[in-house]
């Protein structure tokens, strides 16, 4: 315990915990529109082309980040896009976007003399490496993302529920899936810093699917998947800082624990 | 007064038209019962004069604004088909989902404001459905949902109700009731009813107006005149008849080809 608190001290230890904490609420409030939607998978495949995306950042010395975000926006777009113009499952879109994502950043890293430690952070998350200016930008763009959230959240909620009625309410849900497939690029190219490109998914996925056992009532849902994946954040923070353990795959390992837990009690 | 007017709409799903050049008007207060076998285009046509489907020809107008230009959406309320909701692990409660119905019409950003929760629980009391309120939709019954569901398309306090198959999974006293509570909001209340539906043998108990499609028109008019007339008989086979005109005693026997009744 001691030990622990001494942990707390330290800046980087400060950081993580900062820039955990929102993109996980992000993460966790997002996933359970995405899981509503049967877009689950969206999450992964975006999180591979992120991983591309890095790679083409990090071969042309730019921002990785910076580059990444508006590329995994366009991919989102693309992923809605092809199945509304072309004859195929948009399961099958995530697929080969994925697929081509993870090529390239492959392929970029062999062009850049192979896999190096920037590479191999964003592959599996170095929430313990992120720099004050990250902070600052995870927070922020966690902020904007439940901030949309919660603006169009009766939107979202209707055409979740019911994508042909909110229609017939004068709803524009073309455009709400839209803004919904870019919220999950933003919130995935943010958690890849966290639990890395690999791992991302589980931190939109778990929190939600665990919050739908528990929840009565949307909202209350919403909060739930929030709550529970800050929280995972934290107690794999603290697991990974315990046992010098990769803080990603911790805080992996506690949502599942966490699904685990909730599908036992529900079944009691 | 005219509420809705369709003109030669045709809908095509690839090469095959679902839909052929397809005519038909509603006047304020009808009960329309629409009719067909599986395939003939009823789902297709609601959906059409909604806006959910692409047309590939013709022309629908809502309260005489094309529907292109329509936006009083408040003045519709819609009951979709049963199966197409993915209900039992959705969160929401019941409240929830008919207080969504109040975001129809609404600018961007929708608020649920103090009116909109007094209408949704006065709807829920007309409805006798507030102890189902705080339960999570996909805990309810088939029944129950469906008033639930019911209770959305009403919140406004729409002019016209389109009902995709609403008693398909309801039990004959459940199905009872719900068409009771219809014809009263059509008859007390003078809601338009546009009602499909494959319970042939009660739409005729309810419904005033019939349409029977299948593909196009076959027939549309008071269901009296259907149940009349000599050649739906050649048209539609004998049991289609009899299921509609007689099994509940409501409307007059058919009169005999070339005969007095």
């Amino acid at each position: 315990m001691t030990q622990l608190a001494e942990y707390l001290q330290f800046g980087f230890v400060q950081r993580a915990l900062a820039a955990g904490v929102f993109i996980a609420l992000a993460c966790g409030a997002l996933g359970v529109f995405l899981l509503l939607r049967r877009m689950a998978m969206i999450g992964d495949g975006l999180a591979h082309f992120a991983f591309g995306a890095v790679g083409l950042a990090l071969l042309l010395g730019a921002a990785p980040l910076g580059l990444a975000l508006p590329l995994t926006v366009a991919a989102a777009c693309l992923i809605l896009h092809l199945p509304e113009k072309s004859a195929f499952y948009g399961d099958a879109a995530i697929g080969m976007v994925s697929a081509v994502g993870l090529a390239l950043g492959v392929l970029l890293a062999s062009l850049g003399g192979g896999f190096n430690v920037d590479l191999f952070s964003f592959l599996f998350g170095d929430v313990l490496a992120v720099s004050r200016a990250e902070v600052g930008l995870a927070i922020g763009l966690s902020l904007t993302v439940l901030g949309l959230l919660l603006v169009g959240r009766h939107e979202l909620f209707a055409i979740t529920f019911d994508d042909a009625h909110a229609r017939t309410m004068g709803l524009r849900t073309g455009r709400w899936n839209r803004l919904l497939a870019a919220l999950a690029a933003l919130t995935v190219v943010l958690g890849i810093r966290v639990v890395g490109t690999l791992l991302v998914s589980s931190l939109i996925v778990f929190p939600a699917a665990t919050a739908l056992h528990l929840g009565r009532g949307f909202r209350a849902t919403l909060a739930l998947a929030a709550g529970l994946a800050a929280l995972s954040v934290i107690a794999g923070l603290v697991l990974s800082l315990c046992f010098n353990a990769p803080a990603g795959a911790c805080i992996t390992l506690v949502n599942a624990f966490f699904f685990g837990i909730t599908r036992q009690v529900r079944r009691r | 007064m005219t509420q809705l007017e369709i003109r030669g709409l045709t809908v095509a799903f690839g090469a095959q038209p679902a839909l052929d050049a397809v005519d038909w008007a509603v006047q304020r207060g009808e009960f329309w019962g629409i009719v067909g076998p599986n395939g003939s285009g009823k789902t297709t046509l609601l959906r059409a004069a909604l806006g959910l489907l692409p047309v590939a020809r013709g022309a629908v107008r809502w309260f005489d604004t094309p529907l292109a230009d329509f936006h009083d959406w408040r003045r519709l309320g819609y009951l979709p088909q049963f199966t197409a909701l993915p209900l039992a692990r959705f969160p929401a409660t019941a409240r929830e989902v008919v207080a969504s119905g109040r975001l129809a019409g609404q600018r961007f950003p929708r608020r649920m404001r103090r009116p909109d929760q007094a209408a949704v629980e006065d709807l829920l009391r007309q409805l006798d459905a507030t102890d189902l309120a705080d339960r999570r939709i996909g805990e309810l019954s088939g029944g129950q949902r469906q008033r639930i569901l019911l209770a959305r398309a009403l919140v406004n306090h729409p002019d016209v109700l389109l009902l995709d198959e609403p008693t398909v999974a309801l039990d004959p006293d459940s199905r009872a009731a719900f068409y009771r509570l219809l014809r009263e909001l059509n008859a007390a209340r003078g809601v338009t009813v546009l009602l499909v539906t494959h319970d042939s043998a009660t739409v005729g108990a309810y419904a005033s107006r019939l349409l029977y499609l299948d593909g196009r028109v076959v027939f549309q008019g008071p269901f009296d005149a259907f149940c009349r007339s000599p050649d739906m008989e050649a048209r539609f086979g004998a049991y289609a008849q009899h299921l509609m005109c007689h099994q509940h005693g409501a409307r007059p026997d058919p009169t005999p080809p070339g005969g007095a009744p």
